[in-house]
């Protein structure tokens, strides 16, 4: 096995050439040491943030908090560069509890440690409270196949009303270059063309939602992010959502990952050619925009100016395109389903019935 | 762990696989047939393995090798 031994050599770094090197970039295979790399890791980021126009002075930012270590990272640069940079932003945690009963309450407690860390103030919405659904007691009437969906529709309208709550209108995630290319590959895999336009945007602001979403993260490489929470240990929590990841991300995810494994930059190569897609505007389009300006003639031969369905959900009253918010539209038809499992079994609405579910579902007989 | 005398890191990495790896579900979140999977951080005294000869790494006495997986989510 040991034929071609490497003899160990020290390798100088190739910024400063006085430091030993202790990692090699993905993005341009530069050999470098800790104190470059917290510089370059840092700069880049801020670079990303000035091109972009992101933050505006006096700002209150919330950082979207889930104690891992893209979030935790992400908390911890903006602290940085925040007083480095004099930004003037006033930034805040803002953490969702989806109730998931050995995953996110264990996590919550190291944002909670983060909140000392970094001295921000820390805000915890759950989805209980707003939409009084956990997702333990949703997988545990739905399944566990569907569970990205629900939480990832209700994490959207969490995060917004938790920003809104606070008076906020801009939300920073802690997505990176690889989630990014991931997305990219996803959307081209699917023939998703409405979404891989979209996906490539730094910021991202939508007519129904009053909080803007940006990324600062853009792009930066998941190994060096990893490497600067190992580096500068930080306190952050790892473990994976304990129910089902998403199945063709994943796959998208083991893709990514063996490109890079061959070449290191494909992950903003990716980025880079998804920001030159230019799409053709859909002819479609003329049509909806000619239904919207109809007009309707009431029976008295008044005119209303404004269409019957306003911009709000009729079920929660929070801002909606459609009649009914698409998170109400699920929860909708799980109420019905949660009276039934009621009848039948009765186990539903305790924590960590999800998990027994899950168990159950792993066995084979 | 307790390594024989020149051995490098690719032995190790199979006498993980041999004696600590339990199922077959484990092995393949490590391993991708002998070599490490891709997406798998692996430092070796805290430098990135990718300076010190990757899997041709000659394991000396005391060496602290980590293992960081970047394939679960943030």
């Amino acid at each position: 096995m040991s034929t071609a031994r490497v003899p160990r050599a020290k390798i100088l770094c190739e910024l400063c050439h006085d430091r030993k090197a202790i990692m090699k970039r993905p993005k341009n295979l530069q050999k470098i040491c800790k104190e470059c790399f917290y510089h370059v890791f840092e700069t880049e980021i801020h670079n990303t943030i000035i091109d972009a126009n992101l933050f505006q002075r006096g700002e209150k930012v919330a950082i979207g908090a889930s104690g891992g270590k893209d979030s935790t990272v992400l908390a911890s640069v903006l602290k940085t560069l925040n007083e480095r940079y004099d930004y003037g932003l006033e930034l805040v945690l803002l953490s969702i509890d989806e109730g998931i009963v050995g995953y996110r309450d264990d996590s919550l407690a190291t944002v909670k440690r983060n909140q000392k860390q970094y001295d921000m103030h820390l805000e915890i919405v759950s989805y209980k409270d707003l939409f009084k659904w956990s997702m333990d007691e949703i997988v545990a009437c739905a399944g566990v196949r569907s569970s990205c969906t629900y939480c990832g529709v209700m994490r959207r309208q969490a995060l917004d009303r938790g920003a809104t709550k606070l008076g906020i209108s801009h939300v920073v995630t802690g997505h990176n270059a690889d989630d990014m290319a991931e997305t990219v590959l996803m959307n081209l895999l699917r023939g998703d063309t409405g979404r891989l336009e979209k996906s490539v945007n730094i910021l991202t602001e939508s007519s129904g939602s009053p909080v803007k979403r940006s990324k600062p993260f853009k792009y930066t490489y998941q190994k060096e992010i990893v490497l600067y929470a190992h580096y500068k240990k930080l306190d952050y929590f790892s473990t994976e959502c304990t129910y089902a990841p998403e199945a063709f991300r994943g796959t998208a995810r083991v893709l990514l990952k063996n490109l890079e494994a061959v070449r290191p930059s494909c992950i903003i190569d990716i980025i880079r050619s998804g920001e030159q897609l230019k799409l053709r505007p859909k002819k479609q389009r003329m049509r909806v925009s000619a239904v919207a300006q109809e007009v309707e003639v009431k029976r008295d031969g008044s005119v209303s100016l404004k269409p019957e369905s306003s911009n709000t959900c009729e079920r929660c009253g929070y801002l909606s395109n459609n009649r009914i918010c698409q998170a109400c539209f699920l929860l909708e038809g799980l109420e019905k389903n949660r009276a039934k499992v009621l009848i039948e079994g009765g186990n539903t609405a305790i924590a960590g019935a999800a998990k027994i579910t899950r168990e159950l579902e792993a066995l084979s007989f | 762990m307790v390594m024989a005398d020149g051995q490098v890191l690719k032995d190790l990495l199979l006498q993980i696989r041999d004696t600590l790896i339990k199922t077959p579900q484990d092995l393949e979140v490590f391993l991708e047939g002998e070599s490490i999977r891709p997406g798998i951080i692996v430092l070796i005294n805290d430098t990135d393995w990718e300076l010190e000869g990757e899997e041709m790494y000659e394991l000396q006495n005391r060496d602290l090798i980590t293992f960081t997986s970047t394939l679960h989510g943030g």
